[in-house]
């Protein structure tokens, strides 16, 4: 058991070092290739060429390594490494203001949104997984199976665009013109957008819409998970020793069935980080996809590069978690 | 997206990062039943309806993609501007989009596109992926740490935001270099399949007397125990087709995707989502297509795998 | 990053304005709207709060609330008027004495005095503070000194330390008086003083600039309440040490959002009262919900495709005239942009004082003459195809297909579309002068005065002449005018130097982007400066 530990965690040492340059190196190149970002906060005017030389040096792009195309800068990912490691720092943007400010400043909305997200599809994604798993084959196991595939297949952008003036524009008007309804119903729940007001009440929507796209995955997982276990010699030995059906299928199948289910949950929260980035753009979450969004849209890389180190971090850090968890419940692994 | 790696956790059993084994490789069959096993499932995917509906829409569609001469005879680049927005009608069935280009022509031309980012991508993954996995399972040791190691790099960024970063500095965004990007972070996961059923199955009775006879590793990994992983790879290479297609429509939304004058469903559907609420034509059309292809792309893959798992039979 | 980044100007004339303040001047304010309530508007995420700093729309709109300057501009004739000046003057346009009206302080009790603009101005200018108004700074006496050169263009080494800390051209008089020497005569100084990047910044706001623009230290009607919530809103709370005239309403809430359209989405939701913008394509819909809650003024934003005249086939103007000749504005505005701007005929923003209609004769969609312009040319060379560019990610590419369509059918060159650059890299191309083919650029002027759209773009060597066009006589009509006797003398030689441009065609003058905002049924009455835009302050609210 504890070599195992310590042999997974030797490999993540690598793994997020290999993953930083990748990044580091990505963000270079776009530098030497698409030019200084500075420039482009000038717009239509040319900037006095003594102006972007020190807002550019402000910034840190001024290493001479990215002017040379192809250069994988060494020296300046030692630096960033010193930096990240040693200091937490991991850059500012082009208003000069600290990445770790942007995302701590972000991140509670993101945390909330995620946490919606992953108990909307967990709770609904296991019910239907679990419904169409016990009568495969039936009407019910259809429904699920085209609904949930439906869901997947409709781009994530064009759900939360219709969802937003459907649900949170129209139907929220609609109800919001009812006197009886309390505000947090109308006015927090159905806000066609995040609301500051209800912090956690407007995000209910933006999060079932981010949930949607995992929920399928869910539903299925559960539904495979549920049939083979099902058929497994030792729930047929519960049924033999004369168990109540629902013992047999709410202790021995289910507890069992769920196991995969939920490590796929926790593995999804790096997936759905990403998911935010549509899903807060379009309702205006002012959380971490959000200013991933934005940051790309206006060029700026150091922003991106800074977010998603720290994204790919956490994403690591849950992984390596995971593992470890399931080598303390599944034997079979330590002993590999 | 993160239907696209999550597809894959779905069909490979364990989704768990590292080392877990998988779990739910098909059963070790010899040469001889698996033959059996391929007719069988294509006995049952022949008269499961589900299918056969789904693989004719892909029909469909690959031919608007292959020969769109067939499907229109209108150049979708006659546009005016002075027929911006025109509702459908017979002689056009999809009307005009903004710049007054027909919406028909355009809807066949731009499969083309959608679907040979699909198909290349896809292509990549499994040859690339196949054959690390494949080598990371088979020789175990070193080569499984560092093929392992480097699957870990590229599983580590998600999607949408590996996918942001790379086309932001690639910046040339054509079908080539979308498929690139698409083929870059998705293929650990089949690596990842693959190495788990190669694994499963390269300690079973049959290869250990291949070995024991003197076959050569390249013999006994691709006469032996590549069959095995097939069935699962076919699974999830239809089901990835699928989440390719929409992965364009997305990127091109999020502003790194195909860039106009090209055509296609992405481009479409982002360029005309704006005006769903006064011309919702524009947006339903390539919308329609596009989910109707991911649809037939999984429902495939589902009974694909549903046909090919002994277990399930 | 799209649009335009500075919005200091305009010269409205008052037909066009739909005003909503009505009466006369801007003095019957009191009368006109009730003060009290709480405004909440549509904001994007500012850059930066401090008037050094700040140059995007989303922050002017904040910090024209915050700090006061010398000038303001009227609501409706957009005249310049005096706000903490007592007196602009000048008797050779080059020595410019300012008198400043006593009894203003900054929120923190700082008094507003010479000290404090000469103060903001330096810190602006100062290159190593890297503020992004140290642009504006630029006409100054001894600018050059305070800005370093990099001794190696892009290379390794950094840029030395300036040879002054402060502008040469700046001088106290006394605590209420000083004066501005410019590096030439500038008829047009008074009407750029009333830009944000010329408003005073506090002692203790350049001391610690980094806390001055999270918690902004202003001298004007509304003071932050809190501090900047960034990506979230913005508070302002009516200032007590103002002592102008008092904003209407008590409380100015600025939500922020990433993205137009979800600002548009919450507006009909019921949660904004003012938004400044609406998403191109939701015009129409707009127009029909809020019709008389919707405010509209010709803009004065200018968009253009350039011709790069460092390219052989375009230094021939017949061929510039042909293709401007074949391109149908008011169709592809109508198509792709819902009819909202406004065709240019001419260089300079129709709503500006000196502005004429038709200065370019070949504005108008004339295929005929074009293809007898382009034959008497020598016509296109065969089989090369024209290429078309424009920064990705914008929504340019739409109406740029459609030009390339019209060429096409008009003239029969084949085009090809090169809109893949992010604007960084686009801009980069433009200064470099590497466009090989016909490029999207706009301009938005940076003070109400005609030659803010002259010289910056046309003048030879100017920082915005992306065409590369060099032409004596303009040059010369320009500096006649800058160093005309005021401001309406200068018009003529302005309007000659025009007048040359519409014959060379240098660029293709496209459109004149339209204001419009929306405001909810809690508005009393909407304000919009015809310089400065939407004025939160100056709207008022119903009181129940």
């Amino acid at each position: 058991m504890g070599r195992y530990v310590i042999r997974r965690l030797l490999q993540f040492i690598p793994t997020v070092l290999g993953t930083m340059f990748l990044l580091h190196y990505i963000t270079s190149l776009a530098i030497q290739f698409s030019g200084n970002p500075v420039r482009a906060l000038f717009g239509d005017r040319t900037p006095p060429p003594a102006l972007l030389e020190a807002i550019t040096e402000r910034l840190g792009y001024g290493d001479p390594c990215l002017d040379q195309r192809g250069n994988p800068c060494f020296g300046l990912f030692l630096d960033r490494l010193q930096n990240i490691f040693f200091h937490f720092d991991f850059g500012i943007n082009l208003r000069q203001r600290d990445v770790t400010d942007l995302v701590a400043d972000a991140l509670p909305f993101t945390l909330k949104l995620l946490v919606i997200a992953i108990v909307f599809e967990a709770v609904v994604g296991i019910a239907a997984g679990v419904l169409a798993g016990l009568r495969g084959g039936s009407f019910t196991d259809y429904l699920v199976k085209i609904s949930t595939v439906f869901v997947i297949s409709v781009p994530i952008f064009v759900l939360g665009v219709v969802v937003r003036e459907f649900v949170g524009v129209k139907f929220g008007n609609v109800l919001r013109g009812q006197e009886w309804i309390p505000d947090v119903i109308s006015v927090g729940v159905f806000a066609p957008v995040f609301k500051q007001e209800y912090p956690l009440a407007s995000l209910i929507i933006p999060g079932m819409v981010l949930g949607a796209v995992s929920l399928a995955t869910t539903a299925r997982l559960t539904r495979t998970s549920i049939m083979e276990n099902i058929r497994a010699d030792y729930v047929r030995t519960a049924r033999a020793k004369g168990l109540t059906n629902k013992r047999v299928i709410g202790v021995h199948t289910l507890r069992n069935s769920l196991i995969p289910v939920i490590t796929f949950l926790g593995v999804d929260i790096g997936a759905a980080m990403a998911g935010a980035v549509v899903t807060e753009t379009i309702f205006n979450v002012p959380g971490i996809g959000r200013l991933v969004t934005f940051s790309a849209r206006t060029g700026e890389s150091s922003v991106v590069v800074g977010v998603v180190t720290m994204l790919v971090l956490v994403v690591l850090l849950a992984n390596l978690l995971v593992d470890i968890l399931y080598a303390v419940l599944d034997p079979r692994i330590r002993y590999e | 997206m993160s239907d696209l790696t999550s597809a894959g956790a779905a069909i490979g059993g364990a989704p768990v990062a590292g080392d877990g084994p998988t779990t739910d490789a098909p059963g070790g069959s010899g040469k001889e039943r698996s033959a059996s096993l391929w007719a069988d499932a294509r006995r049952q995917l022949v008269r499961d309806p589900v299918f056969m509906i789904a693989f004719l829409y892909i029909l469909v569609v690959g031919s608007m993609a292959a020969f769109p001469k067939l499907w229109t005879s209108q150049d979708p680049r006659n546009c005016d501007t002075a027929r911006s927005r025109i509702a459908p009608s017979g002689e056009h069935p999809f009307g005009f989009d903004i710049l007054g280009c027909d919406y028909y022509s355009h809807a066949i031309y731009g499969a083309r596109p959608s679907m040979v980012i699909a198909i290349m991508a896809t292509t990549a993954i499994v040859v690339f992926g196949g054959v690390l996995g494949l080598l990371a399972g088979y020789y175990g040791g070193w080569v499984d740490t560092i093929i392992s190691r480097v699957m870990d790099i590229f599983f580590s960024l998600p999607f949408l935001l590996g996918a942001i970063v790379f086309l932001t500095v690639i910046k040339r965004q054509n079908v080539w270099t979308i498929a690139m990007v698409l083929f870059l972070l998705a293929w650990p996961t089949i690596a990842r399949i693959i190495r788990g059923s190669v694994i499963s199955s390269k300690d079973l009775d049959y290869v250990h007397a291949a070995k024991a006879v003197g076959a050569r590793n390249g013999r006994i990994m691709f006469r032996h125990i590549l069959p095995n992983a097939i069935a699962p790879m076919l699974v999830y290479a239809t089901i990835v087709l699928g989440s390719f297609v929409a992965a364009e429509a997305t990127l091109t939304f999020l502003g790194v995707g195909l860039q106009p004058p090209a055509q296609s469903w992405g481009i479409m559907i982002s360029t005309h989502q704006v005006y769903f609420l006064e011309d919702p034509w524009l947006l339903l059309f390539p919308c329609g297509l596009l989910v109707g292809t991911v649809l037939s792309f999984i429902l495939m893959g589902d009974a694909l795998r549903d046909a090919l798992d002994p277990k399930f039979r | 990053m799209r649009g335009k980044f500075l919005k200091v100007a305009v010269v409205a004339t008052a037909t066009a304005m739909l005003a909503t303040a009505c009466g006369g001047g801007s003095n019957d304010d009191e009368s006109a709207g009730k003060t009290g309530g709480t405004l909440k508007v549509y904001n994007a995420e500012p850059a930066f709060l401090t008037p050094s700093g700040g140059d995007d729309e989303p922050s002017l709109y904040v910090i024209r609330q915050l700090y006061r300057g010398l000038v303001k501009y009227n609501a409706q004739t957009s005249a310049v008027e005096n706000d903490l000046a007592e007196s602009v003057e000048s008797t050779d346009q080059k020595l410019w004495t300012i008198k400043l009206k006593s009894g203003y302080t900054f929120d923190n009790g700082e008094p507003v005095n010479a000290d404090s603009f000469i103060r903001s101005w330096n810190f602006a200018a100062y290159s190593p503070n890297a503020q992004n108004n140290g642009y504006f700074m630029k006409r100054i006496a001894g600018i050059k000194d305070v800005q370093s050169q990099d001794p190696d263009g892009d290379g390794p080494q950094k840029a030395p330390e300036p040879k002054a800390k402060e502008l040469a051209g700046l001088k106290k008089v006394d605590d209420l008086t000083f004066t501005v020497e410019l590096e030439a005569p500038f008829s047009g100084f008074p009407t750029t003083i009333g830009y944000p990047g010329f408003f005073p910044m506090a002692q203790a706001c350049v001391d610690d600039i980094a806390k001055c623009n999270e918690t902004p230290i202003g001298n004007g009607p509304y003071k932050i309440d809190g501090s900047w919530q960034h990506n979230v809103a913005i508070n302002l709370v009516r200032s007590d040490s103002w002592k102008g005239d008092a904003g209407k309403p008590d409380r100015i809430e600025y939500r922020i959002f990433a993205d137009v359209d979800a600002g548009y989405a919450a507006f009909q939701g019921g949660e904004l009262d003012v938004m400044y913008t609406l998403p191109p394509a939701r015009y129409k819909e707009a127009k029909a919900t809020y019709g008389d809650r919707m405010f509209e003024l010709a803009g004065d934003s200018f968009t253009y495709v350039g011709f790069p005249l460092y390219m052989d086939e375009f230094k021939d103007k017949k061929i510039r005239q042909a293709i401007s000749l074949v391109i149908d504005r008011q169709s592809i505005i109508d198509a792709v942009f819902d009819g909202r701007f406004a065709p240019a005929s001419g260089f300079v923003a129709p709503s500006f004082e000196g502005a004429r209609p038709d200065v370019c004769k070949y504005c108008q969609k004339d295929v005929e003459k074009a293809k007898q312009l382009l034959a008497e040319a020598g016509g296109w060379p065969a089989g090369k195809k024209l290429t078309l560019w424009a920064n990705a990610g914008a929504g340019h590419d739409q109406w740029l297909q459609a030009v390339g369509d019209q060429i096409k059918a008009a003239l029969g060159i084949d085009y090809e579309l090169k809109v893949n650059l992010q604007f960084a890299e686009y801009l980069e191309t433009a200064d470099k002068k590497k466009f090989t083919g016909l490029f999207r650029l706009g301009w938005g002027p940076d003070y109400p005065f005609m030659e803010t759209f002259l010289y910056p773009l046309y003048g030879t060597g100017a920082g915005s002449n992306n065409s590369g066009y060099s032409n004596a006589e303009f040059d010369a009509l320009m500096k006649e005018g800058d160093s005309a006797a005021s401001m309406q003398a200068a018009l003529p030689s302005y309007q000659k130097a025009e007048d040359i441009l519409g014959e060379e065609l240098p660029v293709i003058p496209m459109w004149w982007r339209k204001e419009a905002a929306i405001y909810s049924e809690n508005v009393d009455q909407f304000v919009w400066n015809a310089v400065a835009d939407a004025d939160y302050g100056a709207t008022s609210l119903k009181q129940n």
